[in-house]
């Protein structure tokens, strides 16, 4: 009788293991993807610097704006942690001068813009699958944290769902810039 | 610019109807399928007497010798070695040059081996066959070779009786292309049918719909997801809608590799009746250059378009 309590145990113990390991592994593919969005955004965001140089040249768009731009990105990037909130905040700003930029035919026609057009549309496709990966990673995560029988194990050891990456909002505030 | 196929088809009647020396191989194999009939029948009946009167051989053996016999002759009457590589000479090159630039086809050369192990496929083979050889152009810019390829495991077991029997596995028959992209996608991206990769090998995508038609296999997830956009997915889907056979494309650093299982023989001048141009075997034909020819196109420019 106590051994074959003693094997019981020992199966429901390692089951356990298996699903609390699952449920690790799926945190940290959220964990890793979540890098990859951020690391992405930071190269779009990096592009800030140029665009200010290039839109202060040629336009008479506030100094006041352009910097404040340049000082909420560095106040970004200096985050160790993503933020899509402030994220959201700082690609509305971007492009709202990438509009003003629209208006003025030789500043679209300069090197340094079509050159940063390039950038910019790469990055945008990188960031695209990058958000894509990020949130097949966190359905995967989030259907193990909510199904039975690995729910029982993320409520004991406090696993939370995580968010999807809201691309909707997002992609709206993106500017096609031809 | 792209024919349609009853053009073709006019075109390639008229050619093959204005080729002399086509109409005089056709006269000669079909007085030669007469011959081969009246010889075939005759020493079939003196078989049958002599098997009957002589060695008393039962019906039933009769039989089954006059239809080994007959398939001799069926064979015998329908090897149309010279014919096939003329209607393909004239035929087929007419079809390949409607959808490719630059066309080299050799309709007896075969793919070298060592080209179709590039990608490495999956499943061990030790029989290989091809020929339709060609060389072109995809969409005037992109260097491309295609050939008919069939690649076969076979295994030959013999029983406790000394018995042996032989069965074919037959791994892939149908179009094999490979194109030169120029762009070098930097990594290894497998498109194949569902249920190809291991679970391990196969990297998840975000379209249930495409999943049920296709296996991928990405060693850059990232990339794989940039080039596989929604868009992208939904057009892969509709090609595999389009056709019944199996297809998977294999892109390796700048090399890319169709494969079209259409299992059954290609470009072969089939069912040589009245007419010399078989219009059913041809249009089947045409449809699946037209295939494998939008879908290169389609995804080689694709591969063009992403900024990697």
């Amino acid at each position: 009788m106590t051994k074959v309590l003693l094997i019981v145990a020992g199966v429901i113990l390692l089951v356990i293991l298996i699903l609390y390991n699952r449920l690790i592994r799926l945190r940290n593919s959220v964990k890793q993807a979540e890098s990859g969005i951020d690391v992405y955004l930071n190269q779009r965001f990096d592009l800030i610097p140029n665009l200010v140089e290039c839109v202060k040249g040629y336009s008479a768009y506030e100094k006041s704006t352009l910097d404040n731009l340049v000082e909420q990105r560095t106040k970004y990037v200096n985050n160790q942690k993503l933020d899509i909130k402030e994220a959201e905040k700082l690609n509305k700003n971007l492009n709202s001068v990438l509009l003003v930029a629209e208006n003025y035919p030789e500043l679209k026609a300069s090197e340094q813009y079509l050159s940063l057009q390039q950038s910019l549309s790469k990055v945008e496709n990188q960031l695209q699958a990058a958000r894509r990966i990020y949130n097949m990673a966190v359905t995967s995560y989030n259907n193990a944290v909510e199904t039975i029988p690995s729910s029982i194990i993320a409520n004991l050891f406090k696993f939370e769902k995580a968010e999807l990456f809201k691309i909707e909002e997002f992609k709206k505030e993106n500017i096609d810039v031809k | 610019m792209e024919k349609d196929f009853e053009s073709l088809y006019n075109e390639i009647n008229e050619s093959c109807n204005n080729n002399e020396e086509l109409k005089k191989e056709l006269e000669k194999y079909r007085k030669r399928k007469i011959k081969i009939l009246f010889v075939a029948l005759i020493i079939i009946a003196i078989l049958d007497i002599v098997m009957y009167a002589k060695f008393k051989v039962m019906i039933f053996g009769i039989i089954v010798m006059d239809i080994i016999l007959f398939c001799i002759t069926y064979a015998l009457m329908n090897y149309k070695n010279k014919i096939n590589i003329m209607f393909k000479r004239i035929a087929i090159t007419k079809l390949m040059e409607n959808f490719f630039c630059d066309v080299n086809y050799n309709p007896i050369e075969a793919l070298p081996r060592v080209i179709y192990d590039e990608p490495n496929y999956p499943g061990y083979y030790n029989r290989y066959k091809s020929d339709d050889y060609l060389t072109c152009k995809l969409d005037k810019k992109y260097k491309a070779e295609m050939a008919e390829v069939y690649v076969a495991d076979e295994e030959t077991h013999r029983d406790a009786n000394g018995n042996t029997t032989t069965t074919t596995k037959v791994l892939f028959h149908g179009l094999f292309m490979k194109i030169n992209l120029g762009k070098s996608i930097q990594t290894t991206l497998k498109i194949a049918p569902d249920k190809t990769f291991f679970l391990k090998a196969h990297t998840k995508l975000d379209s249930a719909e495409f999943e049920k038609y296709f296996d991928v296999s990405a060693e850059n997830k990232m990339i794989g997801m940039q080039i596989l956009t929604a868009d992208v997915m939904e057009l892969l889907v509709e090609f595999a809608q389009s056709i019944k056979c199996k297809f998977d494309i294999y892109i390796i650093n700048n090399y890319m590799y169709i494969r079209l299982n259409t299992r059954k023989d290609m470009f072969e001048a089939k069912k040589i009746g009245k007419e010399i141009i078989n219009k059913k075997e041809l249009e089947y034909n045409y449809n699946m250059l037209k295939f494998i020819s939008n879908l290169s196109k389609k995804v080689a420019g694709i591969i063009d378009k992403t900024q990697i």
